[in-house]
């Protein structure tokens, strides 16, 4: 799996272990919601997840998030299930870069 | 330093707002709901709330109802923030009184740019605000003084007719909003004269009515009084004439010392012989309707009061026969100018008096009257103070 890079603003710096941090609980309640079937809460995590990721550089995850958002309006759940494996590798094999 | 409340259930969210903001200074709270955020916005003082819309419980367009629908907290700028996007959403927001609306994930460039932009309105609207409420309360203050200076004014116009042997006197007094420094009286002098005046100080308000008070200070009859000159031998006073009162006056009054002139008629009546000796000031002619129904002007004049007695005062004299009108007028009657642009003038009044000869005095003070608000619509924000005062010899 290639390494994904993200570019992060240099002042985040210190915000950076605690935002994957919430993103990997991201992941458990994903996978919980799915199993449960439960696409209002899925379309929730997605609409959150859109609305983090990009601030912190983290573009793909606010990519993921608005296409968990829309696969839950429509109960696409085998949709979902593959965006949540496409987030948990690439928060696996992640490359940060800081900038100014 | 501004104070600015983030409110998001996200705590990264929350984190990122803090980082970008706390960078340029600002005073940061924070809350994760909209409960906690209206409890931090009563208790703080926030100068603008970044608000998530998209929260559990109580959302962004309800807790900004709440904000808005409380006097401590309504005027708190507010800009939204969320991931949702269409111009619907962005349109409820900003009707629910939000000052702008920033899309999740935002760009920090462009979050600061709005917040500086939206603490910078708010500022100006509270300076506004501030100088508003600043400038009310000089004008309710200016307000105030004019009302008392017009109180002042009027207290110095006699309240009932003045009771004189061989005379019947009647007055119309209408002042204008803003204290036009007219007032008038009737003096007895002794058994046998009386001084009658009418004045009308130049411009309206505080200064007019000092200098009026002073005046009418001057023309009182008592102590130190110009009306009277002491002699040393009986009957020990010489009553001054009208002429050297408006002399006296002049001297007293010198354009120099309150930046005021005045015009006026000073007139004294013998009352048993019906003889009057006068002296005007520039002042609107007094006139005469004779018992037969004729109208005669007192014609000697003079220039202002203030002018330092560059040209003399005329000594005027007439006399008066039972039956005899004498109606005195400041220029608030005919310099009156209607909607029309035309001025009431001295026509007007002039016939008025003459066809109402037949009426009683007062009666004839109210027919004037009338004429003028039938020629004016209304004169219910005359420009003047409006005053007529009569004498009829008996």
């Amino acid at each position: 799996m290639p390494k994904v890079t993200v570019y992060v603003d240099i002042d985040l710096e210190e915000l950076i272990p605690i935002f994957l941090n919430g993103r990997q609980e991201d992941i458990v309640a994903l996978k919980n919601a799915l199993a449960a079937k439960d696409f209002k809460e899925l379309e929730r995590l997605g609409h959150s997840l859109k609305g983090v990721g990009g601030g912190y550089g983290f573009d793909f995850i606010t990519e993921i998030g608005d296409k968990i958002e829309k696969s839950a309006l429509i109960s696409d759940g085998s949709h979902i299930q593959s965006l949540i494996d496409i987030m948990e590798t690439s928060l696996d094999n992640l490359e940060i870069i800081y900038e100014d | 330093m501004e104070t600015i409340l983030i409110v998001d259930d996200s705590k990264d969210n929350r984190n990122l707002l803090k980082i970008i903001l706390k960078k340029h200074g600002y005073v940061l709270f924070e809350a994760a709901n909209g409960e906690e955020a209206l409890e931090i916005a009563l208790q703080q003082n926030i100068d603008l709330i970044l608000l998530d819309i998209v929260m559990p419980v109580k959302d962004g367009y309800e807790t900004c109802e709440a904000l808005k629908s409380q006097d401590v907290t309504a005027d708190i700028p507010i800009i939204f923030l969320s991931a949702k996007g269409d111009a619907a959403d962005k349109i409820k927001g900003l009707k629910l009184g939000a000052a702008d609306y920033i899309t999740k994930p935002f760009n920090k460039a462009e979050v600061v740019a709005r917040v500086k932009t939206h603490l910078k309105i708010h500022g100006l609207s509270r300076s506004l605000a501030k100088a508003n409420l600043e400038l009310l309360d000089k004008q309710a203050r200016i307000e105030e003084d004019l009302f008392a200076a017009a109180q002042i004014q009027y207290s110095l116009i006699p309240r009932s007719n003045p009771e004189i042997t061989h005379c019947t006197f009647a007055s119309r007094f209408i002042p204008s909003d803003l204290s036009g420094g007219d007032i008038y009286n009737v003096h007895n002098l002794d058994e046998q004269h009386t001084a009658i005046y009418i004045i009308d100080v130049s411009g309206h308000g505080v200064p007019a009515a000092m200098v009026t008070v002073a005046v009418a200070q001057s023309l009182q009859p008592h102590g130190q009084t110009i009306l009277k000159e002491p002699l040393p031998d009986p009957p020990y006073y010489k009553l001054t004439s009208p002429v050297e009162v408006l002399n006296t006056l002049d001297k007293q009054y010198p354009i120099e010392r309150f930046d005021k002139y005045f015009t006026m008629v000073y007139l004294l009546l013998n009352h048993q012989t019906g003889k009057v000796a006068y002296a005007n000031a520039a002042h609107p002619m007094p006139c005469i309707i004779r018992s037969s129904g004729e109208l005669e002007l007192l014609e000697a004049g003079g220039p202002i009061i203030s002018m330092g007695n560059m040209v003399p005062f005329e000594p005027g004299e007439c006399t008066l026969y039972p039956g005899d009108r004498l109606y005195l007028y400041t220029d608030g009657i005919v310099e009156f100018e209607n909607t029309n642009n035309e001025f009431f003038d001295e026509d007007r009044l002039y016939n008025k008096l003459i066809e109402s000869r037949n009426l009683s005095l007062d009666e004839s003070c109210e027919a004037v009257i009338k004429c003028l608000k039938t020629f004016a619509g209304s004169i219910d924000n005359a420009q003047d103070d409006i005053t007529l005062f009569a004498l009829e010899y008996k």
